[in-house]
């Protein structure tokens, strides 16, 4: 039974330490446009509100499931930019992803159910907010 | 004839009719010879006729109903869990093992166990701005756990930011203040 015990204990510490996470990232255009709000987005606009940022409208640029490798960066495009993420390595309990996208270099701790909204530099009378959010 | 037991043994076989032909007319000439065997011989075939009738009647006494039926069960009944159990513990190794496995059983289950750390919400570990020095990152946190980095003006300890540094992309001031997360010492 301990032996049994052990195997499993390392074999959970192993997938947390070297497995690849997939990480689903969204470019959103905020602004004080005609109001709008993209499917999906209403959360995000309450968050916004709550936090005391209010925008009328949140319109969804593109959105992509990236799955990130220990130390291997990933690209997003954004409109005149790219953001880069890079999933950091060791052991963590949840994944650790260094993001850099100017004007912004950050490093986030994904966790379930959340997001982490970066703010990607104006566009178009808005800002650009990249939306990161850890698969399960 | 005299009655010696090779005599007797001979008469009793011949009362059983197991005695081949020219056997039997020896005793046939000897029973008309002698009074005394002819009495012995009717001696013991009343007696083989006695012992018979006796062995019919205790026969017919013995209620041979389902005696296949408690036969077979008797042989091919199994032990129940508690006997096979029984004898189990009677081997020397299986209460010794049974004790390791309980012991390593309360070992894990009674062990203090480190509270795994909770993997909801987003926490921001740095953040970084290349922008003009009155430009500051801050970290908003929402209800649910969300990290919203933002640039903000003069960030203060009172947290009304205005969350907008950007001419022209600036959001509306919001009626609610925003409580920020401020980076704390050593996470930036």
């Amino acid at each position: 039974m301990i032996a049994l015990t052990s195997v499993l204990t390392l074999g959970v510490t192993a997938v947390l330490a070297a497995g690849p996470v997939k990480v689903e990232t969204q470019v959103v255009h905020a602004s004080n446009g005609a109001p709008h709000v993209d499917p999906g987005l209403e959360k995000m606009r309450q968050g916004f509100e709550k936090a005391g940022l209010r925008f009328t409208s949140y319109r969804r640029l593109s959105e992509q499931t990236l799955t990130l490798h220990p130390g291997k960066p990933a690209e997003v495009a954004l409109p005149g930019k790219t953001a880069t993420l890079t999933l950091q390595p060791g052991e963590h309990a949840r994944p650790h992803v260094a993001v850099s996208v100017p004007p912004l270099q950050t490093t986030v701790e994904l966790g379930t159910d959340a997001s982490a909204f970066l703010q990607a530099g104006p566009h178009d009378n808005g800002q650009l907010v990249l939306v990161l959010t850890a698969k399960k | 004839m005299s009655l010696n037991p090779a005599t007797l043994q001979l008469l009793s076989a011949y009362v059983d009719g197991e005695l081949p032909a020219s056997d039997r007319q020896t005793v046939e000439r000897a029973l008309a010879a002698d009074l005394r065997l002819r009495e012995l011989e009717q001696s013991m075939r009343g007696l083989g006729a006695a012992v018979r009738a006796l062995s019919e009647a205790e026969v017919a006494k013995v209620d041979f109903t389902g005696l296949a039926d408690r036969v077979l069960g008797r042989v091919s009944r199994r032990p129940s869990v508690l006997d096979r159990f029984r004898e189990a513990m009677r081997r020397p190794w299986l209460p010794v093992g049974g004790l390791v496995a309980v012991a390593a059983a309360a070992f894990f289950v009674l062990r203090p166990v480190e509270q795994p750390p909770s993997t909801a919400g987003v926490v921001v570990q740095s953040v970084t701005a290349d922008a003009p020095a009155q430009l500051q990152p801050v970290v908003l946190k929402t209800e649910s756990g969300d990290a919203i980095i933002w640039l903000v003006e003069h960030p203060d300890a009172s947290g009304n930011h205005r969350a907008t540094p950007l001419p022209n992309d600036k959001p509306t001031q919001a009626p609610v203040p925003a409580q920020p997360q401020r980076p704390r010492a050593g996470e930036l």
